[in-house]
């Protein structure tokens, strides 16, 4: 019975001081490398092309070893994208004279190719390209290039074992927005968003009008989709008043240029150049900035979204409400009175 | 005046019976396909060397079958200072078919019509090769009758010898035309789907001829159009059926 325990204690040792070894040689031996698994795969995996232009997409093969003839099915979506052509690749024909089928189904969206070597040869090893095949771009959408059913068959006319990868294409959207615009006496925030799926980058400017369309300044930027970012604009008014501020971030191809540019209007509320010095220029600033925004608001605000069916009335309950919250209560009412009076365009 | 009224009660059953024992006890039968491959086994109560028939058909409208046998007289030859070697064999043709029917007249499957019947000998010299065709008969009437469940069959053909055999293979199917170039599969083996295997079964013998030693490699099941070489008709014409399934 000792005898068994000493055996049990000796071959735990013994298989505790192995294990580490094992591990260090596996570590720093190179162990006898598995043949490298066969791979039919569609190249690019993710293609790319703007509405009504044509990609192309190449079916390539990896570490594949006497390869005779090879069929595959290539499945997509039939409302977004249609084959136009499909081309043998130069991989198979490394090997001699070879035979190809190629049959287009668009209206399903799938074909089946087919292609072999002639005669008693022997196969294709190596890398390379069995097939390239050129889609046009129908509709906006995004589509599995679904490689399935493929088979390879060596010179023995048997079965090669593989994998295969799967494409994928998708419309780009080229889409920037300005989604915030804060601005306060010195400066304007801005918040610009990448609403496209591509990583842009653009310039985001921006402008106050008073007499002219001065520039407050531009900065360029790089968004990755779906990704924001604010920048801070500093800026010193030279004049009281009531000021438009812009900011625009244009984009080239952009499918929604609408929201590229963004208004806000604020109120310089003295006078002089050093804002904030006295109190009662300010007052009075703020009175007539107050007027003035109501008497302008209908027309440079308003009258673009007259289609859109605001509700007139909300932009001067918005200003209003910002009168309000200065606790300018006098000339707020003022304001109100004045703005009930008009009509609406 | 009760039997009156019994007798147009049973008068008016009848007569509206009628029109149901007049309509066909079954629908109209579906189109019906039939694919066949055999083994020749013997020519005129002889022991063939080798030979091979192939049908297929569209009940009661069309047919194509072949045949090709090889009889002991015809053993291949070699030899000679000229390393000649010569491959003889009978093929026999359907020109055109009268009658296509299942279930006829105690026959499995039944194909009468036109045949034509030729000898042709392949000779090879020196890598180089001749083709002779000797006409057997030409325009003859014959038939293909398959029996004994689909087991055996016989070629009877005026003017030639009784061909007799067993079936290989049979596929009977109201779903569709079966497609051609069905040869092999994965396993070797005929696997009712036209794709690669089959087409490389073709690549592999393209350009071979019968019996030809220097490009080894013809076999009658894959010259789908009988014309005695491996070529791009062939392939072609599997082609055209590739990813058909049956």
């Amino acid at each position: 019975m000792k005898t068994v325990k000493k055996a049990t204690v000796s071959l735990a040792v013994l298989l505790v001081l192995l294990l580490p070894a094992l591990l260090v040689y596996r570590a720093i031996v190179p162990v006898g490398v598995a043949s490298a698994t066969v791979t039919i795969f569609v190249a690019p995996a993710t293609s790319k092309a703007p509405v009504s232009q044509n990609f192309i997409i190449n079916i390539n093969i990896s570490n594949v070893v006497d390869l005779y003839g090879w069929e595959l099915r290539l499945n997509w979506t039939a409302t977004i994208l249609e084959a136009k052509n499909v081309v043998e690749g130069p991989f198979l024909k490394q090997g001699g004279d070879t035979f190809h089928s190629f049959k287009i189904n668009n209206t399903e969206g799938h074909m089946l190719l087919d292609c072999t070597l002639l005669g008693k040869v022997s196969g294709v090893s190596g890398n390379g390209t069995l097939a390239t095949v050129e889609f046009y771009v129908k509709v906006s959408g995004e589509s599995v290039l679904d490689l399935y059913d493929t088979i390879l068959v060596n010179s023995q006319k048997q079965s090669i074992t593989h994998t295969s990868n799967d494409g994928y294409y998708y419309t780009p959207i080229y889409d920037v927005a300005i989604i915030n615009l804060v601005a306060s006496e010195t400066t304007v925030l801005v918040t610009a968003e990448n609403q496209g799926t591509e990583t842009e980058t653009f310039d985001v400017s921006t402008y106050y009008t008073l007499l002219m369309d001065p520039l407050i300044g531009t900065q360029t930027i790089t968004l990755a989709s779906g990704e924001n970012t604010s920048l801070t604009f500093t800026w010193t008014a030279n004049a009281t008043g009531r000021y438009e501020i812009r900011a625009e971030a244009p984009l080239s191809s952009d499918i929604d240029p609408t929201d590229n540019t963004r208004i806000t209007i604020i109120y310089i509320g003295y006078s002089g150049s050093n804002p904030g010095s006295n109190e009662l220029e300010s007052i009075n600033g703020l009175h007539i900035a107050g007027f003035t925004f109501a008497m302008f608001a209908s027309v440079i605000v308003l009258a673009p979204k007259k289609n859109r069916e605001i509700p007139l009335f909300d932009i001067p309950a918005m200003a209003l409400k910002q009168n309000l919250n200065n606790n300018w209560s006098t000339h707020s009412t003022y304001v109100w009175q004045d703005w009930t009076r008009r009509q609406p365009i | 005046m009760k039997k009156a009224i019994w007798v147009s009660v049973l008068a008016m059953t009848l007569a509206l019976m009628i029109p149901t024992f007049a309509q066909p006890a079954f629908a109209q039968p579906a189109e019906t396909w039939v694919m066949m491959h055999g083994m020749i086994n013997s020519y005129g109560g002889v022991p063939a060397t080798y030979g091979m028939t192939w049908a297929y058909a569209k009940i009661g409208e069309w047919a194509n079958a072949y045949a090709f046998w090889i009889p002991l007289s015809l053993g291949p030859t070699f030899g000679g200072l000229n390393i000649t070697f010569t491959y003889s064999f009978y093929a026999a043709r359907l020109v055109n078919a009268s009658v296509v029917e299942l279930n006829y007249t105690g026959y499995d499957f039944y194909i009468s019509g036109i045949w034509d019947v030729n000898k042709l000998t392949f000779e090879y010299i020196n890598g180089n090769f001749s083709k002779t065709i000797e006409v057997v008969v030409d325009d003859a009437p014959g038939e293909l009758s398959v029996t004994s469940n689909w087991q055996v069959f016989t070629i009877s053909i005026t003017g030639i010898e009784l061909l007799s055999g067993t079936v290989m293979f049979y596929h009977v199917t109201s779903v569709g035309p079966i497609p051609i170039g069905d040869i092999t599969g994965p396993i070797g083996q005929i696997d009712h789907r036209v794709d690669i295997y089959d087409l490389v079964e073709v690549a592999q013998a393209y350009g071979s001829t019968p019996g030809n030693p220097s490009m080894p490699g013809f076999d009658f099941s894959i010259d789908l159009n009988f014309d005695f070489t491996v070529d791009i008709y062939d392939l072609t014409t599997l082609a055209a059926n590739l990813g058909e399934e049956y």
